[in-house]
């Protein structure tokens, strides 16, 4: 956690434009933004290409932060902001996934599950781009489905849709992932 | 309001989730910041710089034409400082002059005393004005050839001339001079003091005095004056 008083200290040298502590911040949040970014953006490339592009917002309008939330989150603001301009940018569409691709069982109360941070990440990144979208803001970032809506120029209702479309699919990903790991799991274990 | 459990599973593991980008970003971003910054600053200048030099430009032209307003054209500020003080300076010089005269004479033309008793009407003078015309020197600043018409008052035009002395700086020109003194002559009656016999004294004392004047006035009288200043002139016109 980033102490306050450091914080208050790089905003000021910030402000001043001091490259030296601009490269300080750089170093400190640059990873944690960077996976924002690829949580959003599939290829690696478009994720460096945002986040580089992000962290010059950030030195550029850092005289607009206020002191009113955590400078962390006003970077990860700006960064996930850009994300969204980048996809707009790439003209982001909201398809429509085929009933039969869906899966038919209701959503389970408990998930638990043992992939890892980079398996979770790519059943996101098997999402479509519309629905990756509305479940990184919604559900990892926790915006409302209004706040959605008037981001992405769409309506609540398709908001909703769309995210409860992206659970189905992750919940079937999910699951498909954790039954690779088990057979080869046996796999292994017949073999020895 | 409980979170869905896909929701919570993949937030947990994923709102603080970080990774390292293959390439060293920085360079990128300190490159583009550089590029960004500097000419956002050269503009500003730019921008500063305009506006200064229009100011410049326009007031220098403004204070160029009011201090131009009342002079001919083709006249300089630089000339009209100059003649400014020269003139300045002769002002100053006659002003101190008259004053020191008519203090000089005002103290010669106090009422004179009055006798104990019985108390007789008097005569008193009093100097109202001292004017002294001409100039007894005029001092005149050359700046250049084409420019001595201009400084030269047109009432010296006309008079200068009896001599004149030239030197690299300045020119000086000796002028006859004319000096008016005003009197005006008023009577003190004391109360119980109007008596025929009084009257009869100050109608023969002003007679007598208006007399002088006009004999002096037709030539038929002369005062000698003597002096070389404006005050030894004065004081003896006093007397």
């Amino acid at each position: 956690m980033l102490h306050k008083k450091r914080e208050n200290k790089w905003i000021k040298a910030c402000k001043a434009q001091d490259r030296k502590v601009q490269r300080e911040v750089y170093e400190y949040f640059h990873r944690k933004m960077f996976f924002v970014c690829l949580r959003y953006m599939k290829q690696e490339e478009d994720a460096e290409e945002v986040m580089v592009n992000g962290f010059l917002r950030v030195f550029d309008k850092i005289t607009q932060f206020k002191n009113e939330g955590s400078f962390e989150g006003w970077i990860r603001k700006i960064m996930v902001n850009e994300c969204l301009t980048q996809l707009r940018k790439k003209k982001l569409l909201f398809v429509e996934v085929e009933a039969k691709h869906l899966s038919r069982r209701p959503v389970e109360n408990e998930a638990e599950s043992n992939l890892s941070i980079e398996e979770l990440l790519a059943c996101i990144h098997r999402l479509p781009e519309g629905y990756r979208t509305i479940f990184n803001l919604y559900a990892i970032e926790g915006y409302s489905h209004q706040e959605i809506a008037a981001q992405l120029g769409i309506s609540e209702g398709t908001s909703k849709s769309q995210l409860s479309r992206a659970r189905r699919l992750l919940q079937d990903y999910v699951e498909s992932q954790e039954n690779v790991q088990k057979n080869s799991k046996n796999g292994e274990a017949s073999y020895r | 309001m409980e979170k869905h459990p896909i929701d919570k599973l993949f937030q947990e593991q994923l709102f603080e989730g970080e990774k390292t980008p293959q390439r060293d970003l920085w360079e990128r971003v300190e490159s583009k910041l550089d590029a960004s910054n500097t000419p956002k600053k050269n503009r500003r200048w730019k921008w500063l710089l305009w506006i200064g030099g229009i100011l410049l430009i326009v007031s220098s032209f403004g204070i160029r034409q009011w201090i131009q307003r009342d002079q001919p054209e083709g006249y300089t500020p630089y000339l009209l400082t100059e003649q400014v003080r020269e003139w300045w300076a002769l002002i100053q010089e006659r002003n101190e002059q008259a004053s020191i005269a008519k203090d000089s004479i005002s103290d010669k033309l106090k009422p004179a005393k009055t006798h104990s008793s019985p108390p007789y009407a008097t005569l008193s003078k009093e100097i109202t004005s001292v004017e002294e015309k001409g100039f007894q020197k005029q001092r005149v600043a050359l700046i250049d050839s084409s420019s001595q018409q201009q400084v030269l008052p047109a009432t010296l035009k006309e008079e200068s001339t009896p001599s004149t002395q030239t030197t690299d700086q300045v020119k000086v020109i000796e002028m006859p001079r004319t000096i008016k003194v005003k009197v005006k002559i008023y009577k003190q009656t004391p109360p119980g003091a109007e008596s025929k016999a009084d009257k009869d004294t100050i109608k023969t004392r002003i007679g007598r005095f208006f007399r002088k004047v006009k004999k002096i006035k037709n030539g038929e009288e002369k005062i000698k004056i003597f002096g070389q200043s404006s005050q030894e002139i004065l004081n003896q016109v006093g007397q």
